[in-house]
């Protein structure tokens, strides 16, 4: 699917054109040009590329405005939704070209024309409806499609309703159950029911084979418009984006209103901008569209802070992935000869919706003499789903003192090029192990002058086997690990001058403690 | 005296100098937010506005927030505070909804 896009892109990537519409009509009202004024002052302070124009919220008297409170200091979401290990970050592809709309891909658009949500809170519907339609398109070439926003407001599981909703549980809803023709559930912009919707809705979908999360930087919401198609972008609204008429958006006054979510459909490097369609109706903004800074990532609007990409348009080609496997608990377990260890399997099937379940053979590789038994094997697992099963692992009585490995594979049996394996480590201690870890603090070097932010790393070594590692700093804890080695960026900006310590704690399988400290000033 | 949206079309009594919380929610993400329509400034004076809402969860979108202006009673009198809900860049005309408040200043 990445390969057909890029075919599509690279046959006329010089042609971005950015069609903007006539600005709003004199049947406007306009009230008040002293909120106007106080924007463009504002603009111009903050060298804003954008135009505003009088709208009907300067209503709100100039007193009013002034008193207007409500500015938030906005945590950093991102790294708390990326954490999610649902969400598998977006990899790098080619670079980039320096421009890029969908809207005009070698005189073709890959967009659906711009809609109007209403007095309805289903910005994320409208988001992830536009980025399926798009994928549709891609996959068909520009054939216009229409799909209905109005299912995932009303059916259980759509992810929301009028007072908000999560772009994230409605693309997995997209994925795996799809979205029928508007035709089929027009929208009303209420919760509506999903009793509502045409019969037998869910035999006629458009699906997405999947979905991921790009990371919240410029280049890979870049990446992920280029290698995948629109992306889903969420971000922070103030009431000066009611006044955006034309030009490149970036914050300049007035309060938090909400969290809003859009969708991508280019950007421009020329202007440092991304373009992007918005779902307040064609007579907001550039007919419906804006441009943002790429400065607005970082900054007051959050552009992006959560961007999903879809994977394409599944139309009901099964497409196999390996599955992922992985083994509980990944440290280096640590018996004496003849004892067991006992795991927990897991694997993930990885293809998409349209594949049926996949039954996985599961074998285990252990040192001669050892055993290893599962609890229920094969396993039979549905395309997206997982299943775990117990693994018993038992050393013989004459094992020697070491390190060994376990590595344990899951292949599907229908198709055996579709496997992947996982290993582990087992100690077998002869007798008791009183050796505590080395821990060598590698960087920054004792005595050394601190400034900006400073890579911490260190690493250790033991005889049987590390099972964690622990950084302090100044006696509190910042990190923890569970291997041998350990790397932090440490932010000193805020750190006060003067002496700090570092410390760094090694654990080893046996409860052994290594520790090494450094002190660094600054 | 806080009043919401609940309180549409009805009557609420104030002293002359007393103050009038009013909280209406609206969908700033969805482009709508409250205005006043022609403010009585003989009987009202704004002491505050300020808009709350809640930061987002994960990766929710679209959640109201509330809008709250604070008024002060300026003198013994009957009169309404108007609202209208639109988007701004439509104008009043294009309101989808309203909120009025009478009020019997003592």
């Amino acid at each position: 699917m990445s390969r057909t896009r890029e075919k599509i892109l690279k046959s006329s990537i010089s042609a971005i054109v950015v069609v903007f519409a006539l600005l709003l009509t004199s049947a406007l009202v306009y009230a008040n040009s002293v909120e106007l004024e106080q924007i463009r002052q504002a603009m111009k302070a903050r060298g804003a590329r954008w135009h505003a124009d009088e709208t009907s919220v300067s209503n709100l008297s100039l007193q009013e405005k002034k008193m207007r409170l409500g500015m938030r200091e906005h945590e950093d979401l991102s790294a708390d939704y990326l954490s999610s290990s649902a969400l598998a970050p977006i990899p790098m592809v080619t670079a980039a070209p320096a421009t890029l709309d969908w809207r005009n891909v070698g005189g073709v658009s890959y967009v659906t024309p711009v809609k109007n949500q209403g007095s309805c809170g289903s910005c994320w519907a409208f988001a992830v409806t536009a980025a399926a339609e798009s994928q549709v398109m891609i996959a068909t070439s520009g054939l216009p499609i229409n799909l209905a926003e109005q299912i995932l407001v009303s059916c259980p599981g759509g992810g929301g309703t009028c007072s908000g909703g999560s772009p994230s549980t409605a693309s997995s809803y997209i994925r795996d159950v799809g979205l029928p023709l508007e035709s089929c559930f027009i929208y009303t912009a209420t919760n509506n029911t999903c009793s509502n919707a045409c019969l037998n809705w869910q035999d006629d979908t458009y699906r997405i084979i999947g979905w991921h999360s790009a990371r919240t930087a410029v280049d890979d919401i870049k990446n992920a418009l280029y290698a995948y198609g629109p992306v889903i972008a969420t971000m922070y609204v103030y009431n000066d984006f009611f006044s955006y008429r034309s030009g490149v958006y970036s914050y300049t006054t007035g309060s938090y209103v909400g969290a809003h979510a859009v969708l991508a459909v280019g950007y421009d490097d020329t202007l440092q901008a991304f373009i992007v369609k918005n779902s307040w109706g064609s007579g907001w903004g550039e007919a419906g569209y804006f441009m943002i800074a790429y400065s607005e990532v970082t900054g007051t609007s959050r552009f992006g802070y959560s961007t999903l990409a879809y994977d394409g348009y599944n139309d009901g080609t099964c497409v196999q992935t390996n599955p992922t496997v992985t083994l509980s608990p990944s440290a280096t377990q640590s018996v004496t000869p003849g004892s067991a260890v006992t795991y927990s399997m897991s694997v993930v099937n990885n293809d998409n919706a349209g594949c049926p379940a996949s039954t996985f053979n599961l074998s285990a590789t252990v040192p001669s003499g050892w055993k290893a038994s599962f609890g229920s094997s094969p396993l039979t697992i549905n395309p997206g789903a997982s299943a775990s099963t117990a693994l018993l692992v038992t050393s013989p009585t004459t094992a020697a003192g070491g390190s060994y490995t376990i590595t344990v594979k899951a292949t599907d049996s229908a198709a055996p090029t579709y496997t992947t394996s996982a290993s582990v480590f087992v100690a077998i201690q002869t007798q008791p192990d009183t050796i505590s870890p080395v821990v060598s603090i590698l960087s920054p070097t004792n005595g050394s002058t601190v400034e900006k932010k400073v890579s911490i790393q260190a690493n250790a070594s033991d005889n049987v086997g590390i099972s964690k590692m622990e950084l302090y700093i100044d006696g509190a804890l910042k990190l923890v690990t569970n291997s041998s080695t350990i790397k932090w960026s440490w932010n000193t900006v805020k750190v006060s001058k003067g002496q700090h310590a570092i410390s760094v704690k090694a654990y080893d399988v046996s409860g052994n403690i290594g520790v090494n400290s450094i002190a660094v000033y600054k | 005296m806080i009043v919401n949206k609940a309180f549409n079309g009805r009557e609420i009594k104030v002293r002359a100098g007393g103050l009038i919380r009013v909280d209406l929610e609206e969908l700033g993400a969805a482009g709508y937010a409250w205005a006043i329509k022609d403010l009585d400034k003989e009987h009202f004076e704004i002491v505050s506005v300020q808009t709350e809402g809640a930061l987002p969860t994960g990766d929710v979108t679209g959640v109201p927030v509330v809008k709250t202006w604070l008024f002060r009673a300026k003198k013994k009198g009957n009169s309404e505070l108007k609202f209208l809900y639109y988007k701004p860049w439509e104008g009043e005309k294009n309101a989808v909804d309203s909120f009025i408040l009478k009020v019997r200043i003592l």
